[in-house]
């Protein structure tokens, strides 16, 4: 041991006198697991705040989201007898169906407030309880809808914190506010959202700071286009379906949609979406992810390695008198194998420690700039490290080989 | 110690075959000091490599302290030149990147038997071939004579049975040769260290006990010094 770590140690001091040969030849490795950090830590970063979001929504839940067709493919579907999504198709979802755990409805419009400041047309959130169960809504101040509220229509609303802030005086529990021709009583106030939980393009994970929400039903009055008899006709945004945990989810979701070509008739105006599926594909797109990003890993660390392999070979053929005395004095072709591996491996290892150190750190530097989220794991750190070790042995075994294999008296009297 | 039978070396083949060592015979006894002398081309430093383990003659026995070193693998001879052998060379043949005292303890690092006191060993060595006060330099600082001394000492540091010099005055001066040339008699004389010492240097005649000549690939007594 005494005499491999001796060996180890020649090997670094020949490093440590040609510095800045050596800093130059390092640097492709550096570069590459300074990259395959980078990524990877971005790509973590990504991949965690999907799977939050998807994982938010719920994984035993089935969202059913009217989809917006074009003129006469609207035309088309109601010729069908199809309405779009509507409060009837999650009542006979809750009724035919088995191991339903609970219901929300959702529906978005806009509606103008009166005689307040605003100067924007608010979002108003048309929302069941079975949706404040299922998203286990709590609110900062007040309360939230009972059932009494949906089934009787009450008049009255929750704010989200940016709206009640925005609206003053008004934006307080207790304060009436007039929407078309219904006045509101404020009954709720929303917790301020963290900010990083911005509003979804997927599905109805929702920032409620900037909206107002009502009991189900209550928001088509707002516009003054219902009068509440036919409510039940109205187009939902959205259903969402928590199933119960010994319910098969896949099992649950076709049932779902089997029941659902039935009640539309076979128009398909709206969309089943399951997060469990989501997190499948998100798992999916990050496999090919990670094979294009470990090809993009392997060029760059062979590139690295073809630089440490050169550097290697051209200092076997200068240190070649070097190595005939070594091995006039009683070095193995083994000794001698080992010392040139140990300096091509300090290479890449010092190469892969910089490049970790670095791609820390530019990691962080761009989710600190882009606003992004960064996940430096273990693995991020660990991978470019093995790889950098193997790269160092691999690329550097043909100039060792080389270099042990020289015929002694020929390196002696090499010029 | 020494013994070595019809060795025979030969290069290449066909009408490129060139034999440089044609049945030579060979005995160095314990504490003896040879010089072989010869014209260049002889075959002088080929001898040189096949009774320091670094080559493999054609044909021929060799035994070096009854070991037959035909036998040995490649790896045994590295181990009989790590703990037996001692070689200087005429070009010295230090690494220009360690200083005195590394090129001196280099030698250690290939020993399969760790060695404890190798820091005394070193400083005695130099002492002994007055290199003391040059341990921390490199050899780009030193004179010949300095760097000759030096390759003595590394050869010495092993305790080896024997050194094999290869013309260890070719590049020296007149007075540095003649310092260098009193130093291996003294360790003759005081260690009683085996030397086989090749050179074109007629002074080499006169510190050694027996001169052989080399010619046509074999060895013949020239006379006592």
């Amino acid at each position: 041991m005494d005499k491999f770590l001796g060996i180890v140690a020649d090997g670094l001091r020949s490093l440590l006198q040609h510095k800045l040969r050596s800093a130059l030849s390092v640097s492709g490795v550096v570069c590459g697991v300074m990259a395959v950090l980078t990524m990877v830590s971005i790509g973590e970063g990504g991949k965690r705040e999907t799977i939050g979001q998807i994982e938010q929504l719920g994984l035993r839940n089935v969202y059913i989201r009217s989809l917006e067709l074009a003129g006469e493919e609207k035309d088309r579907a109601r010729q069908h007898l199809s309405q779009g999504l509507s409060l009837r198709d999650a009542e006979r979802i809750g009724v035919l169906l088995r191991g339903i755990d609970d219901i929300g409805v959702y529906r978005r419009s806009r509606a103008s407030l009166l005689g307040t400041a605003l100067k924007f047309s608010p979002e108003v959130v048309g929302i069941s309880v079975g949706y404040q169960n299922i998203y286990n809504l709590q609110p900062a101040a007040g309360r939230l809808f009972g059932s009494m509220d949906i089934e009787r229509r009450h008049t009255v609303c929750v704010l989200g914190a940016g709206l009640a802030a925005k609206l003053g005086p008004q934006g307080v529990v207790g304060a009436k506010i007039r929407a078309g021709d219904t006045v509101l009583t404020v009954i709720g106030i929303m917790a301020a959202a963290d900010g990083r939980r911005e509003e979804s393009s997927i599905l109805s994970l929702n920032n409620y700071d900037e909206m107002l929400l009502v009991p189900i039903g209550v928001d088509t009055e707002l516009h003054g286009d219902s009068d509440g008899a036919d409510a039940a006709g109205e187009e939902l945004s959205e259903i969402v379906v928590r199933l119960t945990p010994d319910k098969n989810v896949d099992g649950g979701a076709a049932e779902i949609e089997r029941l659902m070509q039935v009640l539309h008739n076979g128009v398909d105006d709206y969309d089943i979406i399951l997060p469990l599926e989501l997190i499948r594909q998100a798992g999916r797109t990050r496999r090919i992810f990670n094979i294009v990003l470990g090809s993009i890993a392997g060029i760059s660390l062979l590139v690295g390695g073809i630089g440490i392999m050169n550097i290697m070979l051209a200092t076997v053929t200068e240190r070649t008198r070097e190595i005939g005395i070594r091995r006039a004095i009683g070095a193995r072709r083994q000794d001698i194998l080992v010392q040139f591996l140990a300096e091509s491996t300090i290479l890449t290892l010092t190469g892969g420690l910089l490049g970790i150190g670095a791609g820390v750190t530019l990691s962080m530097g761009i989710g600190s700039l882009a606003g992004w989220s960064v996940a430096v794991t273990p693995y991020a750190i660990l991978i470019p490290f093995i790889t950098s070790l193997t790269v160092g042995l691999f690329f550097g075994l043909y100039p060792a080989i080389k270099a042990a294999n020289m015929d002694p008296i020929a390196a002696l009297h090499h010029s | 110690m020494i013994r070595a039978r019809k060795l025979q070396k030969t290069y290449g083949s066909g009408e490129r075959r060139l034999e440089v060592l044609r049945g030579l015979d060979l005995v160095v006894e314990s504490g003896e000091f040879v010089a072989v002398m010869g014209s260049s081309g002889s075959g002088k430093s080929t001898l040189l490599h096949i009774l320091g383990c670094l080559d493999r003659p054609t044909a021929g026995s060799y035994f070096l302290d009854g070991i037959d070193v035909l036998r040995l693998s490649d790896r045994d001879r590295s181990r009989l030149r790590a703990e037996r052998i001692g070689f200087v060379f005429q070009g010295f043949n230090l690494l220009a990147n360690l200083t005195v005292r590394e090129n001196i303890a280099l030698p250690f690092l290939y020993r399969s038997r760790p060695c404890r006191d190798i820091e005394k060993r070193v400083e005695s060595v130099a002492a002994m071939v007055g290199m003391s006060r040059r341990l921390h330099h490199r050899p780009g600082e030193l004179s010949g004579g300095e760097m000759q001394r030096t390759a003595i000492a590394r050869a010495l540091v092993i305790r080896p049975g024997i050194i094999l010099a290869d013309e260890p005055t070719g590049n020296l001066d007149s007075v540095t040769t003649g310092e260098i040339l009193a130093l291996f008699t003294t360790l003759h004389g005081d260690a009683g260290t085996t030397i086989v010492m090749i050179s074109h240097d007629p002074e080499v005649v006169r510190c050694s006990q027996r001169v052989l000549l080399l010619r046509d690939g074999v060895l013949r007594e020239k006379g006592c010094g």
